[in-house]
């Protein structure tokens, strides 16, 4: 038995590169191979010598194997099957992605979130109370003419024209101290064109707590422009007036085409105007039922798809939400 | 607000640039928009005005903010006093006080028609204001100067008495300029028996207009409510700069200022005499005064100033400032200052003179409250990832929408400019089939897009607004089938248990598909358990069931029934698509892993064999099928 077994090791060693691997593997390790033949001849051995004459065979078997790889192997490199291209394109497989207005809206959260700001939301189909009452908007407030509202049922029912409104219902409905930002959808009764549409975006901030003051939303407000618009960027805070906060802020940046000098982008300003702030007006925290002698806090909101249109190259609002945005 | 910088530095001494004195104006509030311009040797330059701020929309404002930062004081112009004892010659009445507070006025007579200095009309013309003749040049010249405006007419065109009233319905009035407007009850005019004389507040009109002949003038000036003004004049479509004023908060104390004011220029310029004066103020207003706690700066501003340093800034505002204790002032707030009402007002009025930018930058350094869970936020968070995920791009579209193809009630705008858009989508579909037909156009052959949005509509008398998943598949190959796996694997992410009511499957067209999904429904299923992650394969035995059963009988059915037969049946996958078969049958292929739910414990063949028998004994009893041995 052991003398067959040799053979058969010399018989392939000698036809190893004669024979392609495929028709050595039949040969040597397929069904009516000698090697196969032998197991069947096992049978007829005493204990001992099936021990010992099995392990030879199993021995040669994966000897015979592994050279069979790896001629395999380097046969695969060696001659490449002549249908092979490798220069023809991948198969990529269908990626979907984020419409840029969410990558933006995650962008500041995650900035925010970190702050240890919750995202919090609030419906679009409000009431006028939270919508201008309680954001010290009384009727007959030159601002709610100014915002150009869509009534559903006038003058109790409307479509949001800000994400102050959830500042109220926040303010109202959640315990103190709060940090919440608000990113949604508001709209306007506005002619559209290439930077107004009747429904956009914007992002929403309010912290409330104990001895909060105005130096607490500079350094907010500046570490998130930062974060934004890289270190480097140069920030102005100017008095602007807003109902819902006193003292009221404006923030612009440095105008990036311009460097400051004035340009068309700018209206010759130098600077852009990003976002609109303030500590919180005491009448809005007042009728939100918070105690004004006990805490303050600031708010701040910004449009959004300004943001978005410079950052991905849009030029028309528009498109954004029209379905003629293609995402690559 | 057009300042011409000479003008400005009449009242303010200055060597400050017009450009230096934008960058100051700018940053207490008012900002420079546009370029510094020069018209005919006068520098001009815009301001954007704060809505509270009436009295910036004057020159003597500017000025006044202005001297407050270089710390020189004011120069006022010069006035000169209203015979007060003398009343007109003309009646005067208000019919309502709730829509006019005061209507203050003046005749004056023997006007001269010479011509005013140049620098005067230079100035106006500069500002934006087209010269008319002296008389009416002064008035406007006041209007500006001060802020208040007022009104001339020719007093020999007035006949009877003058009344501030209500217009009546379909009033016709000729405008100054010609145009011919029909009033109604909600307009203030002021009138003479024969009629109106002019949209009070807004415009004059023709008949009693000013021109080069007239000497004798009744010259008014008036604070209305300011809300009228603004409807009146949105109704009419005519902006003024006396309407531009009036419809913001100002006090009916400047009437009597731009009176003397404009007096003492008719009688310095025209050679005027006044002859008499009338003033009809129902309720006066009285001086308002607040005490401000100056620690409030500090609590507030986060800014620590000096009781000193603060009663500094408030004076030189103009603010009658008055130390009452160490840490109290008294404040009398003059009358210019509508916008001044609270404590917190004054403490932006010390924190923008003193700067913003002076104010140190802190991050707030209180422990963060306790994060606000809110449901839906992570949760479209999730969806939108597993969505791209699967190869499905994410769209926005309007909410605003033409059409709406659904059974829900949808909700209607009452004013919308858009008629095309005029209620709120009671679906996501139409916004995707346009996002569909878009990107057709760049010709891609596989179009997978969703969006996460919500939908609106009305029941039970309420307005609702529901989260949901719209799903657009246009592929020529694609299938309803691609859209039900995407669901189907929804729910196992989302561990929830499947439950076909969440959502539902449309064909739009041969290779187009729309699935819609119920988010808010969703997020509520019943929740499942479910391992994320397995760190050993369980042990499995497979069997196939191949059976024969009626076309009308529902494979879902008989895949449910397969599930929950026995615990041991880990899953049930389709071996391949159903075969029709002649005779109304077809051929269905199952494919079952049997596992032991306790993965510590092996499953045998033992185990098995009475449930594969149970299987086949359903199939045959419940489902009719005939099943390959
Ligand atoms: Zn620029």
């Amino acid at each position: 038995m052991e003398d067959k077994i040799s053979k058969i090791k010399q018989n392939f060693e000698k036809e190893e590169g004669k024979i392609s691997p495929p028709e050595l593997r039949i040969k040597y390790l397929g069904r009516h191979s000698e090697l196969n033949g032998l197991l069947h001849e096992l049978a007829t051995l005493s204990d001992a010598q099936k021990k010992a004459t099995g392990s030879s065979i199993n021995k040669l078997k994966k000897y015979i194997e592994t050279q069979l790889d790896s001629l395999e192997s380097l046969s695969d490199n060696s001659q490449p099957s002549e249908d092979f291209d490798p220069t023809l394109p991948g198969n990529k497989p269908q990626v979907g992605s984020l419409h840029p207005t969410t990558k933006v809206i995650n962008l500041i959260n995650q900035f925010f979130i970190y702050q240890g700001y919750s995202v919090y939301e609030g419906p679009e189909i409000e009431t006028e109370e939270n919508n201008f009452g309680k954001l010290n908007l009384p009727s007959d407030h030159p601002a709610r003419e100014l915002m150009d509202t869509l009534y559903i049922k006038q003058p109790e029912y409307l479509l949001r024209t800000h994400t102050s409104s959830v500042e109220a219902r926040a303010l109202t409905n959640e315990a103190l101290p709060i940090r919440i930002v608000v990113p949604g959808k508001v709209y306007r009764n506005e002619t559209e064109n290439t930077t107004n549409n009747s429904m956009f975006y914007q992002y929403e901030g309010l912290l409330v707590d104990h001895g909060v003051n105005m130096s607490h939303l500079k350094g907010t407000l500046i570490a998130f422009v930062k974060y934004l618009y890289g270190e480097d960027v140069k920030t102005r805070f100017r008095c602007k007036y807003y109902p819902q906060v006193e003292p009221g802020v404006g923030l612009d940046i440095e105008c990036p085409f311009c460097l400051s000098v004035g340009c068309m982008v700018c209206k010759y300003r130098g600077f852009i105007e990003i976002l609109g702030a303030g500590m919180v007006h005491p009448n809005m925290l007042k009728s939100c039922g918070i105690d004004h002698t006990k805490y303050s806090g600031f708010a701040f909101g910004m449009g959004l798809d300004r943001l978005v249109m410079t950052k991905y190259e849009i030029a028309d609002i528009r498109k954004l939400y029209n379905g003629e945005l293609v995402t690559l | 607000m057009k300042v011409p910088i000479e003008w400005l530095k009449q009242y303010v001494d200055t060597s400050l640039e017009a450009d230096e004195i934008g960058v100051k104006l700018t940053e207490i509030g008012h900002m420079q928009d546009g370029k510094i311009d020069n018209k005919e040797g006068i520098t001009v330059m815009d301001l954007e005005v704060r809505q509270n701020r009436p009295d910036v929309l004057s020159i003597i404002g500017v000025a006044r903010e202005l001297s407050a930062i270089v710390q020189t004081k004011l120069k006022y112009p010069d006035l000169s006093d209203l015979p007060k004892a003398k009343a007109n010659e003309i009646k005067i009445e208000v019919e309502s006080f709730q829509s006019c507070y005061r209507f203050n006025t003046l005749v004056i007579k023997n006007l001269s028609s010479n011509p005013l200095p140049v620098q005067m009309v230079a100035l106006l013309t500069a500002y934006g204001m087209p010269s008319i003749n002296p008389i009416v040049d002064i008035s406007n010249y006041v209007m500006i100067e001060l802020g208040q405006p007022l009104h001339a007419f020719n007093l020999d065109s007035i006949e009877g008495t003058l009344v501030v009233r209500a217009a009546t319905h379909d009033e016709e009035f000729t405008a100054l300029g010609g145009k011919k407007l029909k009033l109604t009850p909600d307009d203030i005019v002021i009138a003479d028996n024969r009629g109106v004389l002019a949209l009070a507040g807004i415009i004059g009109g023709e008949r009693a207009k000013v021109d080069n002949k007239t000497t004798d003038i009744l010259l008014e000036a008036a604070v209305y409510n300011q809300a009228s003004i603004r409807r009146t004049s949105a109704r009419h479509g005519i902006r003024t700069e006396a309407s531009t004023r009036l419809e913001k908060f100002l006090h009916p104390k400047g009437t009597e200022v731009a009176l003397s004011r404009a007096l003492n220029l008719y009688s310095q310029f025209c050679s005027g005499k006044a002859v008499g004066s009338t003033d009809l103020y129902y309720n006066e207003a009285k001086e308002l005064k607040l005490s401000f706690s100056t620690s409030q700066v500090l609590k507030i501003g986060g800014v620590k100033l000096s009781i000193n340093e603060i009663v500094s800034i408030l004076n030189r505002l103009e603010l009658k400032a008055k130390k009452k204790s160490a840490q109290l002032i008294e404040v009398s707030i003059p009358y210019f200052r509508t916008d001044l009402t609270i404590e917190e007002d004054l403490i932006e009025e010390v924190l923008r003179i003193h700067g913003y930018e002076n104010i140190p930058a802190i991050l707030p350094n209180m422990a963060p409250p306790k994060n606000i869970q809110f449901p839906y936020v992570d949760f479209e968070m999730t969806i939108r990832n597993f969505m791209t995920a699967c190869g499905y791009s994410e769209q926005i579209t309007a909410p605003l929408v033409q059409e709406n193809s659904s059974a829900l009630l949808p909700i209607r705008l009452e004013n919308s400019l858009t008629k095309t858009k005029d209620m709120l989508r009671t679906t996501l579909r139409h916004g995707l089939e346009q996002s569909d037909k878009n990107w057709l156009k760049y010709g891609y052959p596989r179009i997978a897009l969703f969006e996460v949005g919500k939908i609106y509509y009305q029941s039970n008398d309420e307005y609702k607004e529901r989260r949901t998943l719209g799903v657009i598949l246009h592929h020529k190959s694609g299938s309803y089938f691609d859209l039900k796996g995407v669901v189907e694997v929804l729910f196992e992410k989302l561990k929830r248990r499947p439950d076909d009511s969440l959502y539902s499957i449309v064909k739009i067209d041969k290779n187009a598909f729309y699935l819609e999904f119920d988010i808010e429904a969703l997020i509520n299923a019943e929740t499942v358990d479910g391992r994320e992650v397995l760190t050993e394969p369980p042990q499995q035995i497979f069997h196939d069931f191949s059976f024969i059963v009626s076309q009308d009988q529902a494979v879902g059915a008989i895949i449910d029934a397969l599930k929950s037969i026995s615990p041991l049946v880990y899953q049930v996958t389709l071996g391949e698509m159903p075969k029709m078969l002649k005779g109304g049958t077809k051929s269905v292929f199952i494919h079952i892993a049997f596992s032991n739910s306790n993965n510590n414990v092996n499953i045998s063949n033992e185990d098995v064999e009475p449930v594969r028998k149970d299987i086949v004994s359903l199939l045959e009893s419940k489902f009719s099928a005939r099943v390959r041995k």
